[in-house]
């Protein structure tokens, strides 16, 4: 396997696959299918070219990004089903979502304004128009616990080794605490003052005693009895 | 990580000045990654030190809460992946992302795997 360009083909072709399975009655736009799935492979170059990790990283979200809503589709193929139906047909991943075109959503879905679900490239194409926040995502993205630090402290704890799965997962389950906490205390702080100001420790600590209400401090501590 | 399992080779100067560094570099390194998670999650270029080293603490506090609590879930008190599962179980966030990091480590080795022996 050459990675993720072959990934790419495999899945397309697949695509490509699923879709003679329609209703002959879709003949006229089963054959534009193929057109999407060229496009949506030129589409992916348009990417910007951040680093290896964040390609694999963006490639690993866009799909997670199918399986949440529904994929974004031009007309009446098998893509269009729920997430659930989706996951019933045999087969190795689920398609990437493409770029549709406006008008012919328009078309076919005028009386209902349909919610657009994230797609990673859309998002990356409004983020380039603010490149300081182009590179807060790309550091937040890097940012990452080092292993060794984690198993050292995981080691002081428990007295005892663990794998090296265990170290990776709990160097996401600190990111992802770290985050909400910075999230908090960022909304207290904007709320306060201004939306430039550096973070101070006092928001932190009012973030950490309103997580810690709201039990979302530590993991599997018992419930707190409303009564 | 590996590197920090090396036996101790012929001693030289470098030698000694890795040594003491080694001791304190994987939470210096630490450190410097919480700076970016700071700047990273919305915080401005520069945060306060205080508050680097309040999150510092925290974040220590909360890995420690982890591996004991994890910890206490096994008869031979080790921490185990299925403790985490069963940790994370009501935090969805915590629990997908456990999920995806885990996954893409599978996806990491597959392809590191088929690229050594491709290219032999």
């Amino acid at each position: 396997m050459n990675g993720p360009p072959a990934k790419k083909a495999k899945t397309n072709a697949f695509a490509a696959a699923l879709s003679l399975l329609d209703d002959p009655a879709d003949d006229p736009l089963a054959v534009s299918t193929d057109d999407e799935v060229t496009q949506g492979a030129e589409d992916d170059s348009i990417l910007p070219q951040l680093s290896p990790d964040i390609d694999i990283e963006e490639e690993r979200k866009e799909k997670h990004v199918i399986q949440d809503g529904e994929t974004p589709k031009k007309h009446k193929v098998t893509f269009d089903l729920s997430p659930e139906q989706q996951q019933d047909k045999p087969g190795p991943s689920l398609p990437k979502p493409k770029k549709k075109a406006p008008e012919r959503k328009e078309e076919r879905d005028e009386p209902v304004i349909e919610i657009k679900p994230l797609s990673e490239e859309e998002e990356l194409q409004r983020l380039k128009t603010f490149p300081e926040q182009l590179e807060r995502y790309e550091t937040m993205r890097r940012a990452s616990f080092p292993k060794s630090a984690i198993r050292r402290l995981i080691q002081q704890a428990t007295g005892n080794t663990c794998t090296q799965s265990v170290v990776i997962a709990v160097a996401g389950m600190a990111k992802v605490f770290v985050g909400e906490l910075i999230e908090e205390a960022l909304d207290i702080k904007d709320s306060e003052t201004s939306v430039d100001a550096p973070l101070l420790p006092r928001h932190l600590r009012l973030a950490h005693m309103k997580m810690e209400e709201e039990d979302r401090l530590y993991p599997a501590r018992p419930r707190k009895n409303p009564f | 990580m590996e590197d920090d399992k090396e036996p101790f080779s012929a001693a030289s100067l470098f030698d000694e000045e890795n040594v003491e560094e080694s001791k304190e570099d994987p939470f210096e390194k630490f450190r410097c990654e919480l700076r970016a998670m700071l700047f990273g999650f919305g915080d401005v270029k520069d945060p306060h030190e205080a508050t680097l080293d309040l999150i510092y603490k925290m974040a220590v506090e909360y890995i420690t809460n982890v591996a004991k609590i994890g910890q206490s879930f096994d008869p031979r008190n080790k921490l185990s992946l299925e403790a985490i599962y069963y940790m994370t179980q009501h935090d969805p966030n915590k629990l997908e992302r456990v999920q995806e990091l885990l996954k893409m480590k599978e996806e990491i080795k597959k392809a590191k795997k088929d690229f050594d022996t491709t290219n032999i």
